[in-house]
């Protein structure tokens, strides 16, 4: 009997031994909690550098002809084009709206993580927080000029801004902030980017000291702190002032598609990279009108468009994303030092610096025209020179999903106020200055699921 | 000295009476009755033991006037005795064992039903300790002394008979019906006489599965099991497998698969269906919880073949050849090319092909088009354009298609094996091969097999056993879809980079008139081949002939299972099992694209770089691409179980098991491409695979980028760890209780380790109702009822609770090209497994003795905690999370039928019906978020394929339903509307998305996977020759019709269905068809496209019955044919995929294979297959 029990007792002890035995990890796969495991999502540029781009299907940049209309991908791009009151269906997901929270959720699991786990190099944690506080900025930014009303110091805080999600828990509950939250927290985010971040980043798809300034000086020029814009313009500048020199482009680098012949990589007035969701840029394209608005001497009619036959309109290959291995370049919406130029350049016009504002604005100007032709802009009064560099914003920054933005922030301004119309299919479509069109309406999807008050339409 | 003894003490004296002659006619009368005659007539007395002449048997003694000497002669040939007369005392004695006279019997021993030779039966000859058993072909042969002795033949399951020895003699052996309900049952952890089983088990024995000749062992299984249905769809040629119904909606919905109690990881194909036993399927909660978490769908329990101790040796071999017709592209229903010409040439006049004459465009050309586009710039007249198109019309590519890369099929299967056992030991083993042509010139696929299984008594206590398997497969230049679409290879499909999904147009000619390969258009138009070809370019022609002769691919499979158990009694009852079992796969593929093929070609085109000096430089060499890959599987047990089995004064019976296991599954693997390869040198090149080059587009991409393999490498190891036991307790034979219970523990990733471990059990109760006194119904011979309850488990392994991301490589990033990591799953700490509990109430009869069987069973399974993805606000930054999101309900009932119609000497009907009703509904669906926006279903819904990630619940509906718009005619112009729910007509694609913005709007039409199914099969038997007549049926299920493929014919180029023909033309129309006009404008025939598609007239009822195939067989043994030189042999032929017989749909449609647009799997050809089966 003593064997017998013997030989149970040895089974049952052969199996209690294993408590380790479940305790293995699959080998691919990352449960993020530590700086380098944030590194890692944040170098997921796929998610981290993409920003809205329907604004530029809205702005009146973009002319198709009926067969390129035809030819738009999605419905909604479409109905955008032509200001439909009604944009989305019901299960449509929509990028611009969804890809910002994504960069969010982002943030906050790192910047939670980094709260929660303080082991790593000081300035590692430093850079990886900076990053996180740089694109959380960033992305709400883009979500309040896509979905939500210009900034308006009087009504911001009663204004309807976007949800703000602050931490990683997707089950908590949400509801619209104010306008003022909203760019509260991004000011304190962006703010704290500038202090975190190193001045150089060895990639320009990451978040460098420069980056930050510049998406604060877009952030308050967009709020019309004009003051601000132009100090952090200027902060900007004093990081990285390279522009690009348009008369050495070999336009004939890019033989058979759409992309400008220079690489996002090398190019050395980038600052940051980011892309945006929308159409691929080569399915951008402009009005002769508007193609004409480009000195014959500007290179910039050449390396941006190009004519397309029988249609009387020009294609935009003017994109400084080359697409990536993706062959798919979808438009460039990052930042870039002749940017930073016009920001300064407007400030110091609204400023009455006249002659300053036209230093700025030449100094990008020179870097455009073909050898030998350049005649520096000259504008006798502020008001002349702040018309000069407003147009010139809209030349060099065009499909940079810039556009909308601007006309928000002048519509305010009855003196910049324009109606915009266009015509399709014999049929003339106008969208005068403050119409509530100017604000995309929530995505119906996050309607149903958050009860969130839609936008009027 | 004993036997003397007692010889002694039963000695008569018996005293003779008158004359000598003998004159009797006695049948079958016990030998001592035959003495009396004799002793009555000749007045000799016997003396003998009559305890062991009695033992001897009956004799038959007919004599006339004979003499004593040959009266006796005559019973003493029956009987082991010899007689010696002794003063008129006839002494007898047992027969010496060295006595001179020596006689041979020999016969077959067949089944009465089946005709079947019964291998391994018993014979003795009575009264002695000589016997036999029969061999593969049921022969047998004794030697005794004795010319005709009575024989007892004995066989398990059959009820034993006693026959007189013959020459050549034929004993048919009735089944022992009550026997046969005996018959043992096997999770794969116990085996248990049926009639104790409280759990629903099917059972489906090798008499079942020989009835079908396939390779593969689940295909002989449609039909033969009530609750198992084969579903198909169109985006796989495998059917997918569904046990009562299904009860999860992203988790593993497969049933386990269990080879030889232990659950199979590898390929299934490595099993060689001859040696098959039995396979028992688990149905219940009681039958099947006693495998955990991987039980909720069901377990499939295969068991091989064994020897059988004491046995002698048998020898059986089979071949079997299939034929089958290349497959019939009639089947698609494809538009002709008479009608796309038309179709294209209305996009023509749309203007839809403007884009392609615009410069710097690199898109081909249509022939057809590039006719149209020179006749309307004045090239060619209008005559000569007519004509020109006009010849096109004619041809259709898939002649040549059909023509130069389908053959007819066959199939061979070669088997032989070897069974037998002595007294301490018991062996099997076989060896096959299995080589099919298939339709695809080119795609072989051969497979040898190797079996083993071995058992050994070491001890009375102790028993070893060992059995291992090996399989070796291989496949060439495989084809992932059988009988799909035929434009996978036109499509290049097949090679390393997806080539965009244009297809040549179906007036392209593969071939010219001398076979000749022809390029079609492709990829690139002819300018811009041009253009480049100066440069120094490699040709950029895309010839379909060449890239399919040149296609060589190779892919292998080696497959080890090997398994060794321990078997210790430790006391009476109580053994000690221990078992371990190693299954190992290791997978290999071999793909040399020549450089001669397209792929090479163009991504070395792609990697040439143009210098400013006009120089070209090559990026990556010109040479053959080579892509290595490895799959290996390893996959090991380790259990541990005690037996306890024992009865008490004939009343109580108990049954236990208690026992642990653990469980480690590896699979690893490895890929890598060569380029610059040359096959015969076996040399290659190194390249750069990390630099970025431009490409002639002007785009740049690094050699990884676009050949690169993904992730070179994969590992994952999982594990589990569990403790099981079982128990059951029977009174009187009559009331039997069962429970089980099992605790199962994995690794699975990022669940919290307290939810790892899952308890999951089952109790149940059965009741042999016949053996009450009170129940007298004298018709029923048999009657059980029974009732289970339980739960089974399912798991996710995708499933994780913690915010997750995948690594990835520095490759895959844009323009930083570092690695990073992105984010797949959101945090969701509250993740459980996935549960279904199951009420199973069952019946088993046995009526009018026994001529009717069957078993009647009622279901009702309640899947809960169902894992899927959860709606999230896209303001969380996702779409969706990993989840418990659903319930499931799925109830239903069965009834299997087995009847004896006629039986005669000569003449047998069997009938054998099965009804299977599985009805599914989603019962709770916790979408918080959830749009439920029918665009969704519309698009997704409705399809149970593959694609785990494209359909959602709906609450109250089956987990696949269709829903469709309600059709709204077609109006003066042919174009489609539907009707909103308010009974306006909606015309507006925009429209009909915001009005019906929610599923439960849109009008529903059924489910998808047959609520009804079940077979009926017929036996008919005449002597040796038998015929079976397979039916199966599946009813009250729906199907989508394809799309008109307005929208795919001009995006792609893409042939729609035939439909086409009966699209609107002109005025008038609309009263008579429901297809829409093709407008050539973009978004109406998107519309008309769409309206139709997804409207209530494109959605058909699915019912069908189908004649799955016809059996043949006729068996010649020594009996019938005495020259025969071996045992038996068994002749057949068999005809499958006999087509439908009835369908409900008027479109001549296979529903089980509903052409769809561009994805369509075709019904399986018809096969003749031929077959022979060799008893030595």
């Amino acid at each position: 009997m003593k064997k017998k029990k013997f030989i149970i007792f040895a089974f049952i002890l052969a199996f209690a031994g294993c408590k380790d035995y479940l305790d293995i990890q699959p080998k691919d796969k990352l449960i993020p909690g530590g700086v380098e495991d944030f590194r890692l999502l944040l170098d997921d540029q796929w998610t981290m550098t993409l920003t809205p781009g329907i604004a530029d299907i809205m702005a009146d940049d973009l002319f198709l002809t009926e067969d390129q209309y035809g030819d738009v991908p999605q419905d909604y791009f479409q109905r955008s084009y032509t200001w439909s009151r009604d944009l989305f269906t019901a299960d449509e997901d929509i990028r611009d709206w969804s890809a910002p929270y994504t960069i969010i959720f982002y943030a906050n699991t790192i910047l939670e993580g980094l709260a929660a786990n303080p082991t790593g190099l000081q300035e590692a944690r430093n850079q990886v927080q900076g990053e996180a506080d740089f694109y959380r900025a960033y992305a709400y930014f883009n979500l309040l000029n896509t979905f939500a009303k210009q900034y308006n110091a009087a009504t911001a805080d009663k204004d309807l801004g976007v949800p703000l999600r602050l931490s990683s828990d997707v089950t908590a509950p949400v509801t619209r902030n104010s306008v003022k939250e909203v760019y509260t927290r991004i000011l304190t985010d962006v703010n704290d980017a500038i202090k975190l971040l190193p001045v150089k980043a060895p990639f320009k798809t990451r978040p460098s000291r420069a980056a930050a300034h510049a998406l604060a000086a877009r952030i308050y020029l967009q709020m019309g702190d004009y003051d601000r814009a132009m100090e952090q313009a200027t902060a900007g500048i004093s990081l990285q002032n390279t522009l690009l020199d348009y008369r050495t482009v070999d336009p004939n680098n890019s033989p058979f598609d759409a992309v400008f012949p220079v690489t996002v990589v090398s190019n050395p007035e980038v600052i940051f990279i980011s892309s945006t969701t929308g159409m691929y840029a080569k399915n951008y394209s402009i009005s002769s009108d508007m193609h004409k608005l480009y000195n014959v001497h500007d290179l910039r009619a050449s390396l941006f468009f190009r004519e397309i036959p029988d249609q009387g309109n020009y294609q935009y290959i003017g994109s400084y994303n080359d697409g990536g291995s993706t062959n798919v370049p979808s438009p460039f919406s990052g930042f870039t030092v002749a940017e930073l130029y016009l920001i300064r350049a407007e400030c110091y016009a609204r400023k009455n610096e006249t002659g300053k504002a036209m230093d700025d604005l030449n100094a990008l100007l020179v870097n455009r025209f073909e050898e030998g032709s350049f005649q520096p802009a000259t504008a006798g009064s502020p008001k002349v020179a702040l018309r000069i560099i407003l147009q010139e914003r809209r030349k060099e920054l065009i499909f940079r999903n810039l556009r909308l933005m601007d006309l928000k922030r002048l519509n305010a301004d009855p003196e910049y106020a324009i109606t915009l119309t266009r015509t399709l299919n014999d049929e003339t479509f106008t969208l005068p200055p403050g119409d509530n069109r100017y604000v995309f309406p929530i995505p119906a999807k996050e309607i149903t699921a958050t009860h969130l008050e839609q936008n009027p339409r | 000295m004993k036997r003397l003894f007692i010889l002694l003490l039963c000695m008569q004296y018996i005293v003779p009476l008158c004359a000598q002659s003998v004159t009797a006619s006695l049948q079958n009368v016990p030998a001592e009755k035959a003495f009396a005659v004799i002793q009555q007539q000749t007045g000799y007395e016997f003396l003998y033991n009559n305890e062991s002449v009695r033992k001897a048997g009956t004799i038959n003694l007919s004599v006339k006037q004979a003499t004593l000497e040959a009266a006796l002669q005559q019973c003493f040939s029956q009987i082991p005795f010899t007689w010696k007369v002794v003063d008129k005392t006839i002494v007898v004695s047992p027969r010496p064992v060295s006595a001179t006279a020596e006689y041979t019997i020999s016969g077959w021993v067949l089944s009465s039903d089946s005709r079947q030779p019964l291998v391994g039966a018993t014979i003795r000859v009575k009264g002695t300790d000589k016997g036999a058993a029969s061999n593969g072909s049921g022969a047998f042969s004794i030697t005794t002394g004795v010319q005709h002795p009575l024989l007892q033949v004995s066989f398990l399951g059959y009820v034993s008979k006693e026959v007189r020895a013959e020459d050549d003699m034929v004993i048919y052996l009735e089944e022992d019906k009550k026997k046969l309900s005996e018959v043992v049952v096997t999770t794969g952890y116990i085996t248990l006489p049926k009639e104790r089983a409280t759990g629903s088990f099917s059972q489906v024995d090798k008499s079942q599965l020989d009835k079908r000749i396939s390779t593969n062992i689940l295909d002989k299984l449609e039909g033969l099991s009530t609750g198992l249905s084969f579903l198909r769809s169109v985006t796989s040629d495998k059917p997918k497998l569904s046990l009562r119904g299904r009860s999860t909606l992203f988790s593993e919905d497969q049933p386990l698969i269990v080879v030889n109690g232990f659950p199979i990881e590898g390929d299934l194909n490595s099993i060689d269906p001859d040696d098959v036993e039995s396979i028992t399927i688990l149905k219940d909660a009681a039958a099947a919880s006693i495998w955990g978490v991987r039980a909720a769908n069901g377990v499939i329990v295969i068991t091989t073949r064994q020897g059988k101790f004491n046995q002698r040796p048998s020898v059986e071999a089979r071949t079997n050849i299939v034929f089958g017709r290349k497959p019939d592209y009639s089947q698609l229903h494809l538009m002709s090319t008479s009608d796309y010409i038309d179709a294209q040439q209305i996009l023509f006049k749309a203007g839809r092909f403007n884009n392609l004459f615009t410069p710097g465009s690199t898109i081909p050309i249509p022939e057809a088009v590039q006719i149209w586009k020179d006749e309307k710039d004045g090239k060619i007249s209008s005559s000569v354009a007519t004509q020109k198109i006009n010849a096109l019309r004619d041809i259709d590519i898939l002649n040549d298609y059909s023509r130069l890369f389908t053959r007819n099929t066959l199939t061979q299967q070669y088997q032989v094996n070897v069974s037998g056992g002595g007294e301490n030991m018991q062996y099997y083993l076989s060896a096959g091969y299995d080589k099919n042509a298939n339709y695809m010139v080119g795609n072989d696929y051969e497979r040898f097999t190797l079996n083993t299984s071995n058992t050994v008594r070491v001890t009375k206590k102790l028993e070893l056993s060992i059995a291992g398997q090996l399989s070796q497969g291989n496949t060439s230049n495989p084809f992932d879809v059988t009988g799909s679409s035929p434009f996978d290879i036109i499509a290049g499909t097949r090679s390393a980079t997806n080539i965009a999904a244009q297809i040549p147009s179906p007036y392209s000619r593969l071939v010219d008139d001398k076979g000749n390969a022809l390029k079609v258009p492709w990829r690139y138009n002819e300018a811009f081949k041009q253009a480049n070809y100066g440069q120094g370019f490699l040709n950029m022609d895309y010839y379909p002939l060449t890239e399919f002769q040149l296609m060589n691919r190779q892919v292998k499979s080696m497959a080890v299972n090997v398994r060794l158990g321990v078997n210790y009694e430790i006391a009476k009852g109580l053994n000690l099992d221990l078992k371990y079992n190693l299954e190992k796969n290791n997978g290999s593929d071999r793909d040399l694209q020549d450089q001669n093929t397209f792929m090479v070609r163009d991504n070395v085109n792609l990697f040439s770089e143009v210098m400013p000096d006009g120089e070209q430089v090559r990026h990556l060499p010109l040479g053959d691409i080579l892509t290595l890959a490895k799959n290996d599987l390893t996959a090991q047990t380790f259990r541990g179980q005690l037996n306890f089995n024992r009865n008490w004064r004939e009343k109580h019976t108990i049954a236990a098991i208690a026992g642990a296991e653990s469980r480690e599954i590896l699979r690893e693997g490895s890929r890598q491409r060569l380029f610059g390869y040359n096959d015969r040198t076996l040399q290659y090149a190194d390249v750069d695979m990390v630099t970025q080059f431009p490409n002639y587009y002007g785009f740049t991409n690094s050699i990884s980028s676009i050949l690169g393999v993904g992730a070179p490498v994969t590992y994952i190891k999982d594990r589990f760890i569990s403790y099981f036991t079982n128990a059951s307790y029977t009174y009187l034979n009559k009331y039997t209780l069962s429970a089980s219970g099992r605790i199962d523990g994995s690794n699975l990733f990022g669940v919290q380790r307290n939810r790892r471990l899952n308890p999951l059990w089952s109790v149940g109760a059965a009741w042999q109702l016949q053996r009450e006194k009170f129940f007298h119904a004298e018709w029923v011979d048999m009657l059980k009822l029974r009732a289970t309850y339980g739960f089974n488990g399912n798991i996710n392994k995708t499933a994780t609770a913690y915010t997750t991301a995948n690594l990835m490589t520095s490759g895959e990033n844009a323009t930083s090209y570092i690695p990073y990591a992105t984010i797949i799953n959101p945090a969701n700490p509250n993740l459980r497994w996935e549960k279904v509990a199951q009420v199973n109430l069952g019946a088993d009869f046995a009526l009018f003795h026994e001529s009717l069987n069957g078993s009647l069973e009622y279901f009702n399974k309640r899947a809960q905690d169902l894992f899927g993805s959860a709606f999230l606000a896209p303001s969380t930054g996702f779409n969706s999370i990993s989840s418990n999101i659903a319930e499931m309900r799925t109830q239903g009932w069965e009834l299997k039928l087995d009847s004896r119609n006629i039986s005669t000497n000569n003449f047998r009907w069997n009938t054998t019906f099965m009804l299977s009703v599985a009805k599914d509904k989603v019962t709770k669906f916790y979408n918080t978020g959830s749009s439920m926006s029918p665009s969704f279903f519309l698009l997704y819904g409705g399809r149970d394929d593959d694609d785990r990630s494209t359909y959602l619940p709906v609450e109250g509906y089956p987990l696949f339903g269709l829903w469709a718009y309600p059709w709204g005619g077609l109006d003066a112009k042919g174009n489609a509307g539907i009707i909103g729910p308010d009974g306006k007509r909606i015309t507006d694609r925009f429209e009909a998305g915001r009005i019906y913005d929610n599923i439960y709007k849109l009008k529903y039409m059924g489910a998808v996977n047959p609520p009804v199914f079940g077979s009926l099969a017929n036996t008919f038997s005449y002597k040796q020759l038998s015929l079976t007549v397979n039916i199966l049926y599946k009813l009250g299920h729906y199907y989508r019709g394809s799309d008109p493929g307005y929208y795919t014919m001009a995006a792609m180029y893409q042939r729609g269905p035939d439909s086409f023909k009966d699209r609107w033309k002109q005025a008038g129309d609309e009263a008579k068809t429901n297809i829409p006009a093709f407008t050539g404008v973009r978004a109406q025939d998107r519309t008309n496209n769409d309206f139709y598609q997804f409207s209530d007239v494109n959605v058909e009822k699915a019912d069908h019955v189908r004649l799955q195939d016809v059996l043949l067989s006729y068996d010649i043994t020594r009996q019938t044919l005495a020259s025969l030189p071996v045992n038996r042999i068994t002749l057949y032929a068999q005809a499958s995929n006999l087509g439908i017989i009835w369908r409900a749909n008027k479109h001549g449609i296979d529903p089980d294979y509903a052409p769809q647009t561009f994805s369509s799997v075709m019904p399986p050809v018809r096969t003749l297959a031929i077959g022979a089966k060799v008893g030595f």
